[in-house]
């Protein structure tokens, strides 16, 4: 097995894209709002604390790794010129996530902690201190929580990509657009069919839909939100879409273009 | 001592037969050419063979184990082909980096030698080079690591005659230095004709030819002179072709000749790789169902 020459190698190439998705943010987001400042005379209003105070950088991680994790198919196709099999690739591409998702959440959490929360007095930082820190009375415990919440969170997120992403790369490109095209559409009309019964039908009232969300949420009436059941179910999803994604590696193949 | 073994190899695109019950076994320290007519099957099988696509039926193993997901065989295997694997993106020295990463080791001095001798500016981006030198760089990834089998679909598509040279020879030269297992697929047989130990013909998906080189051509006989004497002579033979020049006709025999005695105004002489892949192609057009072994 060739794992560990893989996960070097794929570790290498996404943790490079992950820098450069950083600087372009830094530039997009304090560089250039300083200069358009300085040019349009409007250096009085300019804020380094205001521009900062926005979750863009923690949020920017999360669709990072959503975006690179749909986009496996260059990958395979160097990786199998190179007599590496499936399986290997597999392994090496969700230890690469693993690893990427320990080393951005730290950041993340680091930002919120030591920038945020000191310098703009930010508190709902995500969906965890928005929701369910106060469930912990502890605030190093409420870290912990925060962590692994967000954490799981990432992890989800990007296994729902690389499930988009393999399953689309098994078909060719004509099919990949309709597929694009059609999902939402049917996604849409579903969507409005449902909200149209919720409205017009007073018989077709989807309680369980809301008790079942309430309950994966950890709704409750006074006080947090309870944050267990969510990450329970988050754990849950996360092992059934692995064997999804190993599946879904397992049919790789290069495609007639 | 590596022995490569197709068995039983089926495949099908949509309706489409491309592939038909293929059986072959490549042998260390040969080289094979595998031909074919446009269509019939041939990148397709290269492709099944290193697990690139998977084979609607049959299997294909290294010495007895299965090559399928299995990095260790996978690993003994280099299919150069017109199919682009490396991304536009990336420079060259960084893919020779990454392949010697993943195969083990990499044979510099030759790589070195090579860009030098084709003019190979190395420092470029993969999708910068033109057809012909982005030929060249994977024929020189295909020469330089340490596989066991070397697997080359259309090597020279591009090439100028110079280069195409340059290869042939750099070849030879590679599988003096290094013997091993080369299959070459190509449509030029008559420059590969003079490399190349055993021939393999697929036609319309399946192996109609699979013998030495030093065999097939010991089997052909061209039997020139007047027309009447040339039937004559020939009936009952497996006359693949036929030409015609005025009074005077050949007829191209492929089998064993028996014993009947030649006649004085017919000559007999042998005739080439690519005239016999010719008249056994056109011959098993439409009705695919002889298999040579």
């Amino acid at each position: 097995m060739k794992t560990n020459k893989v996960t070097q190698y794929l570790f290498r190439r996404q943790i490079i894209g992950l820098f450069e998705m950083y600087a372009f943010l830094f530039v997009a987001f304090l560089i250039l709002p300083f200069i358009f400042s300085l040019i349009s005379g409007s250096l009085s209003d300019y804020s380094l604390a205001e521009q900062m105070r926005g979750t863009w950088i923690t949020a920017a991680f999360g669709v990072y790794m959503f975006a690179i994790s749909t986009l496996s198919y260059e990958n395979f196709k160097f990786l199998i010129q190179n007599g590496i099999s499936r399986t290997t690739f597999f392994e090496a591409q969700v230890t690469v996530y693993g690893l990427l998702i320990l080393i951005g959440n730290t950041f993340n959490l680091f930002y919120q902690y030591v920038v945020l929360m000191p310098l703009v007095h930010a508190h709902n930082t995500n969906i965890f201190m928005s929701s369910y820190v106060n469930y912990f009375h502890n605030p190093f415990v409420g870290f912990i929580f925060n962590f692994i919440f967000s954490g799981l969170l990432l992890v989800v997120g990007t296994l729902i990509g690389m499930v988009i992403g393999n399953f689309l790369t098994l078909f060719s490109k004509i099919v990949q657009r309709i597929i694009l095209i059609v999902t939402p559409i049917i996604a849409y009309i579903t969507l409005m069919y449902t909200a149209s019964k919720l409205i017009l039908d007073a018989s077709f009232q989807m309680t369980w839909v809301a008790n079942f969300a309430k309950f994966i949420l950890g709704y409750r009436a006074t006080g947090a939100y309870d944050p267990f059941p969510m990450m329970i179910s988050m754990l849950v999803v996360a092992a059934v879409l692995l064997v999804i994604v190993k599946y879904l590696f397992s049919k790789k193949q290069l495609k007639r273009e | 001592m590596s022995v490569l073994e197709v068995s039983h190899i089926t495949k099908t695109f949509g309706s489409k037969h491309v592939l038909s019950d293929v059986n072959l076994t490549f042998e260390e320290g040969k080289i094979y050419g595998l031909l074919g007519r446009n269509g019939a099957g041939k990148s397709t099988l290269l492709s099944i063979m290193t697990n690139r696509i998977f084979a609607g039926e049959g299997e294909v193993k290294i010495d007895s184990e299965n090559v399928d997901d299995n990095d260790a065989k996978l690993g003994l295997m280099y299919l150069m082909s017109e199919v682009n694997l490396y991304a536009d993106g990336w420079k060259l020295k960084q893919i020779i980096k990454d392949s010697e990463s993943f195969y083990g080791s990499f044979n510099h001095e030759l790589a070195d030698r090579l860009i030098t001798e084709f003019g190979l500016d190395i420092n470029q981006k993969f999708g910068k080079l033109s057809t012909g030198y982005n030929s060249i760089f994977k024929l020189i990834l295909a020469l330089c690591l340490p596989v066991k089998f070397v697997l080359l679909d259309e090597p020279v598509l591009g090439l100028d005659a110079n280069h195409r040279e340059l290869f042939y020879s750099e070849l030879i030269q590679s599988y003096s230095d290094n013997p091993r297992t080369f299959i070459i697929s190509t449509h030029l047989i008559e420059e590969v004709a003079n490399i190349i130990s055993d021939v393999i013909v697929l036609d319309q998906g399946r192996v109609i030819l699979n013998q030495p080189v030093e065999d097939v051509l010991a089997k052909t006989h061209s039997v020139v002179g007047p027309e009447k004497d040339v039937d004559q002579y020939t009936q009952g033979l497996n006359v693949i072709g036929h030409d015609n020049m005025g009074s005077i006709r050949a007829n191209y025999v492929y089998g064993d000749l028996d014993d009947r005695i030649l006649p004085d105004t017919v000559q007999l002489s042998n005739f080439d790789l690519q005239k016999l892949f010719i008249y056994l192609t056109n011959q098993y057009e439409g009705s695919a169902h002889h298999e040579d072994k």
